[in-house]
């Protein structure tokens, strides 16, 4: 038994916190890191490691000891994974090269805190770049209950190029339950696609990197077959009773922002409107645009429709790649009339 | 419609064979004879085998009658009411649209569904328009006598359908003697049978047919029923022929109004103009001009003090209460100018008998208004599009500017109406379609769409012809307006809940004019005999008094009945589909005009877009459909002062309400109100009314006449302070400023960090939200306002009705005394009474509990008062230019109101002798815990709440506080961290909203919430430790108020157990095959709701059952309403936590209703708010005697052993669900009991065998027959063996022990009440003070 296997195995842990993890496994954690060929993006002291929600640092502990990132900051503010993490910390001990944060990754103020106030990390600004940014890689647990809401935000985030994004297409390495990877990654066409696997699609370049066995049922066949993960065992799943053993890792690079690319271009289209135009499209998702687009706003239907080509006119919402998004919110963009949509995040409570 | 009628024939056919395995399943109980087979209990076992149905209570009609929550209530419950329902309102629909064929089809169906009283209404209701149509007397009479008896075998010939055929006879011309062949037969057709009873239905039979049977069968005056007797009273007093003619030219008037378009006023053709207000000296209103305000003010018109002859009959009889009222040889538009403030006449009036004849003169000539008032405001709607419609005719006239919105609604309207004539022309094809009989050979010739849209319009055909296309029309767009103005939302509504009101504002068109034309037929009928030769003859000189009087009473006569026999209203999803027609029209007609910039050229683009549109939006998870208007118009419609169309309907009356007399009837005149306000729950109004043919509510209704009967007035120098204040536009105490819109901080760029963003929205909302709110307020208080200038000067009453729980609420929405501080202030009594020595007093101290010292000892608020005494005469004397001293009041115009009387009475040599109309308010000290001490006979609970006699008045916050304080110093000298850090901070504050509502049954959660937000407030929004710190402090109120009121406490427990066990239990007549079914999810429905009675004798009914939702597809999408008919499960958390508040609600209701009564009898003028009872400062001390008496009769008796054997005969031979430990031997016998019986029946089984078995045995013990009996005392099941035992005893260890069985209904007993002798109320200072 390895140093680090007989190190995570001593210290028994009862609080998950909802969260689950990959047990401590070398040998999977090292085909997943080569899996991605993150070696071949982040130079060894050239980059930093954000890793948000490490739980236990079972897969931390390999990103650090594979790639030695320049800093490695292990952000939770969950106290017995904290206690862990510092024992980690304790007994790895890269020089200080690790960095336990109490912060939490939930508020988009401990980043600011973190890098613009302490500057723990000084990533590079790379945001004219189309590639990914060598200095910066963030991995992150997302499978709790919340994870799913907060991935959606950073999705957010790629598209309007802020928070991290900001640095310029910074990829991320999310562990994700397996219905929350299916949401993001379901195909165009399929019934269950919703906008957020749009809006992955239409910001980022993403992939399903590796799988629990039982993530698979939930995941589907046609996901699994594009994406062709690696397969783990469930019993490497550390999870609470009342949870299951599904967990998938996902790897986001933001790269082929359709929206930012048109607005250098034209100038008309603007993240608000595609925000709302999917927003809409996506309540009736199995209805074509035939339908949908009228219900977009008073008289949106008179000015797209004549306009839209058949082709798009005649898909349904779920079938809509996002280059025939594209088109509609630039048709809608065009309309004189078009509503303020700024505002409209002032819902209200029918 | 007519697949429901098909459908109704199925379920008839089916019933039909319900009824046989009825007669089957009942034979088995029948007490056996002497070949009882070998087993005795064999042919049970054999019966469950076999599938069962539920047995019915049958009755003549075959109407499947089933109960509510218990059958020992005998309120039936209809299980067709759905279907009955239905048919009765499409019955209803054929009969005014004259589609006879059809009705009597449905009237088959309809008497398989109703009983026998309700067909009987419906069968007269049908008779009576069908008899008012061409149709000959030959056919009525074969319909009525010959068919009729073979069709309907239980219809009873009764008065109401022997006038109708005698009324045709008397009217179809047939001269021979026809109509006194049928009298005779009615009369013959059963003993009791008199031919007085006809006279009882005036309203049918017509005043001149009644002169012709009153002189054919020689008959006096005392055959006419009381109310109608004056009028043929031809011996003692005729009438005027003149004076008859003035009435029945205004009758003809009336008449008009429906057949004809009244004139529309020239306020509602012009946006910029406003109703004119009525001149009552007092300041104009400036401010929200909003449409609504006009339909309020054009209503409050109806109160306009009019010369109602052009002699100046009325100012010369005021001239006899005051000189300045003499006649003026004015022109009548200048008298009709004349500002009367009836409230400054009466001030002046000196001698009783002056105030006696003033009254008695303002009853008389507001009878006359009340009915103008009630009717300009039951058909605000029906004025508003009226008034509209001309408008927007004339608006098409003259040249508004295309983008008024006058101009966009007559567009709309001119292109929606032909959409809906369309529709109609549809329907009417339909109809005819169904009425020529060849529906199947018609829907095969159609395309599935069509079909659809046949079919589709089957359903609601019936109903949309009644209301004209016009006004259905005008209904929709206002309708809409007024939804989306008067709700919390600005930019859209529900597409539910539009649908909803549309359908059920067209029904409310439909039934007004119903109503009006009933009122009618009064006139017609006054008419008619006007030109009888007979009447003719005999009158000479009258009264014109008596006339009016007479002429009111049978038309409020005649009203009552429509109202009465208005058994059901459209079902629900008859008004989503009609409103779902006009408003998919309206979707397709409502057009704007919009502007904007083309994005690439940057021109200027005009173009049409629609108004509104269909959307659809996640809220709370749950997709649902919105009608949203165009922002453009939305804004446009806040600019032109359009918004907040509020309906003014329910305005307060000018004469006494009309005394309750039965569930429907009291309080308003020409408009159902209904006793208890109930939202779907028919099982209430079915107690209600139950309760109120048993006459058991009798003290209920004469409470809430009392509280009607109390005259108010406007106190119209708090309304000229506030519309100074209203005018300046600026904020004000409660008011807030104008504003024309929100102003937003500037919008962050695109890839602004996210705090910079979410900070950016945060803000948005929070203006956004202040925005909105701050405009609600301000039209809140502009209806109030506006309303009380209307009524300056008057004479008002405010109706009352019931909660469920038997509170107390006045129907008249907008201003009342329930109101706010600015509400309460406008209000006065209107009579007044001599202060003396004891009323200052109590003035004073008014003045002191409104300013905030309601803790102090009387003297001492006394004192203040005085001590005030320049302050006061200040604040009266210059309210706003003055020091203000009232402002920084608790209740600041309150304090005003009472500041202005003070000071007037200190202007008086003796202070004393000042007539005062200030109500002064009696507060009971934590009602609730005050009602709670008395159950549980708590002792020092009682000192605290101030039952007990004491020289200063507790205070049990102060007095939980103290406790918790104890409790916390035990933790910080035990090194408790957060005990430390509270230790200083317990105050009064801190605990006093979780004492408060620990009566109402606050959770852990909502007081560590409320302790937490109060802690916010000392320690800071992010002190960490709140949270944990609100959660400890929860724990220590708790208990701390578990000490002081440790009796109560058992008591609180005791309820939320009994009503624990009612809401668990199940019934043993309960469907089986439902229990069967869902025994495999191993789930039971509990039906029985906690149903008690109050001390009263009103029967309240929790109304927490899971709501049935039925899907409803309609033209514009598929809707969620609710269906009330739908047997529903109760909702046991929900009933068993608000058992204990509701219980506690029923008594301090209960004890207001009883002191309003004495208050009556007492003749004071009395009002309450709940647990604060309201008369004049001179009457306090007979009040304060009269509540404690009340609470001591309320309370001597033993009300909690009452509740338990209410309980006891209610859910007597209910079952509950328990669980025992496997391994008790009781556990063991059962499960071996279980064993045996499954063997027997082949199967497993089921909880519903074992409760149909447990039923087998009741009903032998019941028998008459002794062997029968004996059967029964042997029979062993698995809830017989639990008899005796004490099943408390027997309880699982843990989980796995677990072990459920059916128990017989038993509440635990009543826990020991303390020794508090609640007669030491009596002699309490402080009980209410």
């Amino acid at each position: 038994m390895s140093k680090w296997t007989k190190f995570f195995k001593d210290q028994t842990l009862n609080y998950y916190y909802g969260f689950k993890y990959l047990a401590y496994s070398e040998s999977l954690n090292s085909k997943i890191i080569k899996k991605l060929r993150l070696n071949e993006t982040y130079d060894p002291n050239r980059f930093y490691l954000l890793d948000l929600y490490p739980t236990r640092g079972t897969m931390s502990l390999s990103l650090n000891q594979m790639l030695l990132p320049i800093r490695h900051v292990l952000m939770d503010n969950h106290n017995k994974y904290q206690d862990l993490l510092q024992s980690l910390k304790e007994a790895y001990c890269r020089g200080d090269s690790m960095v336990v944060s109490r912060k939490d990754p939930f508020s988009w103020e401990s980043y600011l805190e973190l890098i613009d106030d302490e500057q723990v990390i000084s990533p590079r600004i790379e945001k004219e770049s189309k590639s990914v940014n060598k200095s910066l890689l963030v991995h992150a647990n997302l499978s709790n209950d919340a994870g799913y809401g907060l991935l959606v935000q950073w999705l957010g985030c790629c598209a309007r190029r802020n928070w991290l994004q900001k640095y310029g297409n910074v990829r991320m390495l999310i562990w994700v339950t397996a219905s929350t990877a299916s949401h993001l990654l379901t195909e165009i066409g399929s019934s269950k696609r919703r906008r957020n696997a749009l809006n992955m699609e239409a910001f980022t370049n993403s992939t399903l990197v590796a799988i629990s066995e039982s993530s698979r049922k939930v995941i589907g066949e046609d996901i699994f077959s594009k994406y062709a993960p690696l397969v783990f065992d469930d019993k490497l799943v550390c999870h609470s009773v009342s949870h299951d053993s599904d967990l998938a890792l996902i790897d986001i690079q933001p790269s082929n922002n359709i929206v930012t690319a048109e607005q250098t271009a034209a100038q008309i289209v603007d993240l608000d409107v595609w925000e709302y135009v999917v927003k809409q499209l996506f309540i009736q998702p199995r209805l074509t645009m035939e339908y949908n687009i009228p219900m977009l706003a008073a008289g949106a239907g008179d000015f797209i429709l004549p306009r839209l080509s058949a082709r798009t006119r005649n898909k349904s919402t779920v079938d809509l790649t996002p280059n025939d998004m594209l088109e509609i919110v630039k048709l809608f963009s065009l309309w004189p009339f078009k509503p303020d949509i700024k505002l409209e995040f002032v819902e209200e409570e029918f | 419609m007519l697949r429901s009628y098909c459908r109704s024939m199925v379920c008839y056919a089916t019933r039909k064979s319900y009824g046989t395995a009825f007669v089957g399943t009942q034979s088995l109980c029948r007490p056996m004879g002497p070949t009882l087979p070998q087993d005795q209990y064999s042919h049970i076992f054999d019966s469950l085998k076999k599938s069962m149905k539920k047995p019915l209570v049958h009755s003549g009609n075959d109407e499947a009658l089933d109960y509510f929550s218990s059958p020992n209530d005998k309120v039936f419950r209809n299980t067709n009411a759905k279907e009955l329902n239905h048919l009765w309102t499409l019955l209803e629909a054929c009969a005014i649209s004259n589609d006879f064929l059809r009705g009597k089809k449905i009237m088959e169906n309809l008497f398989h569904t109703s009983n026998k009283a309700e067909f009987q209404i419906a069968y007269a209701k049908y008779l009576l328009s069908w008899s008012k149509s061409p149709v000959s007397l030959m056919e009525l009479e074969e319909y009525v006598l010959k068919e009729s008896p073979i069709l309907f075998p239980t219809l009873e010939f009764d008065s109401k359908i022997a006038s109708i055929l005698v009324r045709k006879c008397l009217t179809s011309g047939s001269f021979d003697n026809r109509y006194q062949t049928i009298i005779t037969k009615y009369i013959k057709s059963s003993s009791g049978n008199r031919i007085e009873d006809l006279f009882k239905h005036l309203d049918i039979l017509g005043f001149d047919n009644a002169i012709i049977i009153l002189k054919a069968y020689h008959l006096g005056r005392e055959s006419i029923p009381s109310r109608y007797r004056d009028i043929f009273d031809l011996k003692d007093e005729a009438f005027a022929i003149p004076s008859l003619h003035s009435t029945t030219k205004e009758s003809n008037n009336s008449h008009k109004c429906i057949e004809e378009k009244i004139a529309a006023p020239t306020y509602f053709e012009d946006e910029t103009q406003l109703p004119p207000s009525l001149d009552k000296d007092a300041q104009h209103l400036i401010g929200v001009d909003t449409f609504g305000l006009k339909v309020i003010r054009h209503s409050l018109l109806g109160l306009q003090a009019k010369p109602t002859n052009s002699n100046g009959e009325l100012f010369s009889k005021l001239e006899s209460f005051d000189e300045s009222y003499a006649p003026i040889e004015f022109g009548d538009e200048q008298l009709s100018d004349r500002t009367i403030n009836f409230f400054e006449i009466k001030k002046l009036l000196k001698t009783p008998q002056q105030q006696e004849d003033f009254e008695k003169f303002l009853d008389a000539y507001n009878a006359e208004r009340q009915r103008l008032l009630e009717f300009q405001s039951l058909d605000g709607a029906k004025r508003k599009w009226e008034q509209t419609l001309e408008d927007f005719k004339e608006s098409n006239v003259v040249n508004v500017p295309s983008k008024s919105i006058k101009n966009y609604l007559w567009k709309w309207h001119s292109k929606l109406l032909p959409l809906i004539k369309e529709e109609v022309l549809k329907c009417q094809k339909t109809l005819s379609i169904i009425g020529a009989g060849n529906l199947n050979s018609y829907k095969t010739k159609l395309s599935t769409m069509e079909r659809k849209a046949f079919n589709e319009r089957l359903e609601y055909a019936n109903y949309l012809i009644l209301v004209s296309p016009d006004k259905m029309s005008t209904l929709t767009i206002l309708e809409l307006l007024k939804i989306i103005f008067t709700g919390k939302n600005t930019t859209g509504i529900r597409t539910a809940r539009a649908v909803i009101s549309v359908g059920k504002a067209v029904e409310l068109e439909y039934r007004s004019e119903r109503l009006l034309s009933k009122e009618i037929d009064v006139f017609k009928n006054f008419r008619n005999m006007k030109n009888s030769k007979e009447f003719k003859r005999l009158v000479t000189t009258g009264s014109k008094n008596t006339f009016t009087k007479l002429l009111q009473q049978s038309r409020s006569a005649s009203i009552d009945t429509e109202l009465e026999e208005t058994l059901f209203n459209w079902p629900n999803e008859i008004k989503a589909k009609i409103g779902s027609v006009l408003i998919s029209l309206l979707l397709q007609s409502a057009k704007i005009d919009v502007q904007g910039k083309d994005p690439i050229t940057n021109e200027e683009v005009h173009g049409q877009v629609p108004a509104i549109f269909h959307q659809y939006q996640y809220a709370n998870g749950n997709k649902i459909g919105i009608l949203k208007f165009h922002h453009d118009f939305t804004s446009k419609l806040s600019k032109d002062n359009l918004s907040g169309a509020v309906q003014p309907q329910y305005l307060p009356m000018l004469v006494r309400p009309k005394p309750w007399l039965s569930h429907n009837l009291g309080g308003y005149y020409y408009t159902e109100t209904s006793l208890i306000r109930t939202k779907d729950s028919p099982e209430q109004l079915a107690y209600v009314k139950a309760a109120s043919e048993n006459n058991t509510i009798d003290k209920v209704y004469q409470g809430l006449t009392v509280l009607g009967n109390t005259p108010w007035t406007i106190n119209s120098e708090i309304f000229n302070v506030i519309s100074e204040v209203w005018n300046s536009g600026n904020q004000f105490l409660d008011i807030p400023a104008i504003q024309d819109s929100p102003i937003y901080p500037p919008q962050p760029p695109s890839d602004a960090d996210p705090s910079v963003i979410r900070d950016w929205k945060y803000q948005v909302r929070k203006v956004s939200n202040k925005f909105s709110s701050d405009r609600s307020m301000r039209c809140d208080a502009n209806y109030k306002l506006e309303t009380a200038r209307g009524f300056i000067g008057e004479r008002i009453y405010f109706p009352h009705n019931l909660d469920f729980r038997g509170r107390a609420y006045p129907i008249s929405p907008h201003l009342n005394h329930l109101g706010n501080d600015m509400s309460r202030g406008l209000l006065l009594f209107w009579e007044g009474k001599e202060l003396g020595e004891r009323g200052l007093r109590w003035l004073k101290i008014h003045l002191a509990n409104l300013y905030g010292l309601d803790k102090e000892t009387l003297d001492k608020r006394e004192q203040f008062t005085d001590l005030n005494k320049a302050n006061i005469i200040d604040s009266a004397t210059k309210p706003l230019a003055g020091k203000g001293w009232w402002k920084s009041s608790e209740k600041p115009w309150q304090t005003l109101s009472v500041c202005i009387e003070l000071a007037e009475a200190w202007k008086l040599k003796n202070p004393n002798m000042f007539v005062s109309h200030i109500p002064v308010h009696q507060d009971g000290t934590c009602n609730g815990l005050q009602h709670y001490a008395a159950l549980g006979g708590d002792v020092e609970g009682a000192t605290q709440v101030n039952l007990m006699p004491d020289n200063k008045p507790n205070d049990v916050y102060s007095y939980v506080a103290k406790l918790v304080q104890k409790r916390v110093d035990i933790d910080a000298t035990n090194g408790h961290q957060l005990a430390l850090k509270l230790q200083r901070h317990i105050k009064r504050k801190v605990v006093k909203q979780t004492v408060m509502t620990s009566v109402y049954g606050v959770t852990y959660i909502g007081a560590s919430d409320q302790i937490d937000r109060r802690l916010k407030e000392i320690f800071g929004d992010d002190d960490p430790d709140t949270h944990v710190a609100g959660r400890y402090l929860a724990l220590q109120v708790f208990s701390s108020i578990r000490e002081l009121f440790t009796g109560a406490h058992q008591i609180q427990d005791w309820l939320a157990e009994a009503s624990k066990k009612i809401t668990k239990s199940i019934r043993m007549d309960i469907d089986t095959s439902m229990t069967k079914k869902s025994s495999k999810s191993a789930k039971i429905s509990h039906l029985a709701s906690v149903i008690w009675t109050s001390p009263l004798g009103l029967p309240i009914v929790q109304p927490y059952r899971s709501i049935g939702k039925k899907q409803v597809a309609t033209n514009l999408q598929t809707v969620f309403i609710s269906d009330p008919h739908a047997v529903s499960p109760v909702d046991s958390r929900k009933q068993t936590n608000a058992f204990p508040p509701n219980y506690i609600h029923s008594l301090d209701a209960s004890h207001m209703l009883l002191s309003s009564i004495e208050c009556g009898q007492r003749r004071l003028s009395f009002a309450a708010v709940h647990d604060s009872y309201w008369t004049h400062a001179a009457d306090v001390d007979i009040m304060n005697e009269i509540l404690r008496d009340a609470f001591v009769k309320l309370h001597e008796t033993d009300l909690v052993q009452d509740l338990k054997d209410e309980f006891d005969r209610r859910y007597h031979g209910f079952l509950v669900v328990e669980s025992v430990s496997k391994k008790s031997f009781i556990g063991k016998q059962i499960q071996e009991l279980r064993q045996e019986f499954s063997k027997r029946l082949g199967r497993k089984i089921t909880t519903a065998d074992e409760i149909y078995l447990e039923k087998q045995r009741q009903e032998y013990l019941m028998s008459s027959d002794p062997t029968t009996r004996k059967l029964g005392e042997k029979m062993v099941t698995t809830v017989s063996i639990l008899e005796n035992v004490d099943i408390d005893s027997l309880k699982p260890i843990n989980s796995m022990d677990k072990f459920s069985i059916l128990a017989p209904f038993k509440l635990p007993e009543i826990p020991a009440k303390g020794t508090f002798d609640v007669r030491l109320v009596k002699d309490s200072t402080y009980f209410f003070s």
